[in-house]
């Protein structure tokens, strides 16, 4: 009797399991399906030359994804080199912070940074990068960088504010690698007679070089990402080959700054397969980010002892 | 040849918990000494107040002094104590990134050694020295995993005699061993005692008795009674030790 009930309970349970995981995986392919059905007007008329088509041109009825796949890939580039420097560095700083109160106070405002919302981001970017990149490029305000006069507005803004975005998880994970490298192996060296910064070479950073490449990885994919900050300082044009300091568009800011408005239908495909695209390749960063993260922990769990 | 160790008044804490209080102890030159005691008596904490690892540790704070032939190694570079008082570990730790050869090298590459050929040559002398040469001569670019425990552990000797340390601290360095392993290093350490002077770690009460020259028991934080081994086994002076050693309690 009892184990009867015992085992309807466990029915019941794996039942509710099943369907939450069900409800998870289910809202995922769905929401690919949709982008598919949606953007299926637009893959009919373009095919795979979608993803070289150098123009977004309503006019000629043109639809192409190269302009916004540049924008992406120089956005996110520009955001990773720039979170990986400084990100990385912080967090070995962070490790080497021998007073505790400090570490955790910086540690929290680092978490804090992370959830953030992203259009507050977008508006502080707005109010200073912008503003900082016209003065340092403006000839006629008597600014130097650049051969180009700038307005401020463009690929570098919204690379510089993907960094900001992306580093405390840079941190984060880097952190996290480098607090599970093995705190024998970092004594071994130190016992060597190894200064600090020969002990973080040595014993340390050998074992966080995947998990601060995985940790890029998944910036980059949050980078892809990102809309709203990124179409605000971007300047929203559809084009490549304006160079850093140009107006551009990235897949994701594309589709925030124009979704909301009233387009012919085949734009509003168009659209749906430039989120096709972004989601293709968001996923494939997330899933090379993971695996590095997942695999350094493998190797590290093979050790002899 | 090896250089005397003397410990005056060392007391050491985690935050507010003490883990040592006032120890005083000479470890002599070229002898083997054995620290004995239950775990939690603050054996391991000791010895690494010695090589200045403990400071290390976020939280330690030690007071008292400690000696290396007659100089205070809290006024020295911590990095320079920690070449003359090298320090081998319960589990072997060789770097699992490294090959063999290079975990060996290591120690003379920080300090400055670039030729090869020398690296090559000490390192050699070194795994001699260990008793593992023999071994591994013919695999030296291999990853350090591919030894077994006990060869890890004798790597790990090599690699801080590399560095031609005076002292070497041994810190229960054959506790994931087996009885073979054991052995071996055992042997190992009656064989160093001639050049390097040795303070080992033992929870082992036969280890200390076979290998050691003079042996100290701690319990709870305390030196109670130091000795030669001998003298601390057979004629123990205080009840505690007795017991301790008699196999009442620990």
């Amino acid at each position: 009797m009892r184990q009867v009930s015992a085992r309807g309970w466990n029915g019941l349970f794996a039942g509710v399991l099943a369907a939450c995981v069900l409800v998870v995986i289910g809202a995922g392919i769905l929401a690919l399906a949709t982008l598919i059905v949606a953007s299926a007007p637009s893959i009919r008329e373009f095919g795979i030359s979608f993803l070289w088509i150098p123009a977004w041109n309503p006019l000629h009825r043109q639809y192409g994804a190269l302009p916004f796949l540049y924008g992406s890939f120089l956005t996110a580039g520009i955001a990773v080199l720039l979170a990986g420097v400084i990100g990385v560095t912080t967090a070995v700083a962070l490790t080497q912070i021998g007073v505790r109160w400090l570490r955790s106070v910086l540690s929290l405002l680092l978490e804090v940074l992370a959830v953030i919302p992203s259009v507050v981001y977008g508006v502080w970017a707005l109010l200073v990068i912008v503003p900082i990149i016209a003065r340092l490029t403006d000839h006629q305000a008597g600014g130097s960088v650049g051969a180009f006069t700038g307005s401020g507005f463009g690929m570098l803004a919204g690379g510089v504010v993907l960094g900001v975005m992306v580093m405390p998880t840079v941190v984060a994970v880097t952190r996290e690698a480098i607090a599970s490298a093995p705190k024998d192996i970092a004594e071994a060296a130190m016992a060597l007679g190894a200064t600090r910064q020969e002990t973080v070479a040595l014993a340390v950073m050998p074992f966080v070089r995947k998990g601060i490449l995985g940790s890029l990885y998944l910036g980059l994919a949050r980078a892809f990402g990102e809309a709203v900050a990124v179409s605000l300082v971007i300047g929203n044009q559809p084009r490549s080959g304006g160079g850093l300091l140009g107006r551009a568009s990235t897949l994701a800011s594309m589709l925030a700054h124009t979704l909301s408005g009233t387009v012919p239908p085949l734009q509003t495909a168009a659209l749906y397969e430039l989120g096709l695209v972004l989601f293709l390749i968001a996923a494939v960063f997330y899933g090379l980010g993971r695996s590095y993260i997942a695999r350094e922990a493998i190797s590290l769990g093979f050790l002899p002892w | 040849m090896g250089k005397a160790l003397e410990a005056r008044g060392v007391s050491a804490r985690f935050n507010e918990q003490v883990i040592l209080r006032e120890v005083t102890l000479q470890m002599p030159a070229n002898q083997v000494t054995a620290i004995i005691g239950p775990p939690g008596c603050g054996k391991s904490t000791f010895i690494r107040c010695l090589n200045r690892l403990h400071e290390t540790t976020p939280g330690a704070t030690l007071s008292g002094e400690v000696l290396l032939d007659g100089h205070s190694v809290y006024d020295m570079d911590p990095t320079e104590v920690r070449r003359s008082v090298a320090m081998i570990f319960h589990r072997p730790n060789p770097f699992p990134t490294m090959s063999i050869l290079d975990n060996v090298a290591v120690g003379l590459r920080l300090h400055g050694l670039r030729n090869r050929a020398r690296l090559a040559e000490s390192a050699e002398q070194a795994l001699r020295r260990a008793a593992l040469w023999d071994e591994v001569k013919d695999r030296l670019h291999l990853y350090s995993s591919v030894l077994s425990l006990g060869q890890q552990q004798r790597l790990c000797i090599a690699r801080a005699l590399a560095i031609d340390p005076v002292v070497v601290l041994m810190d229960e360095p054959a506790s994931t061993l087996d009885p073979l392993s054991t052995l071996v290093i055992e042997e190992l350490i009656e064989e160093l005692k001639r050049q390097y002077t040795i303070i080992i770690v033992t929870h082992n009460l036969q280890q200390a008795a076979r290998v050691a020259d003079k042996t100290a028991f701690f319990l709870d934080g305390e030196m109670i009674e130091q000795g030669t081994t001998t003298a601390l086994f057979t004629t123990p002076q205080d009840k505690r030790t007795a017991d301790y050693v008699t196999g009442r309690f620990g």
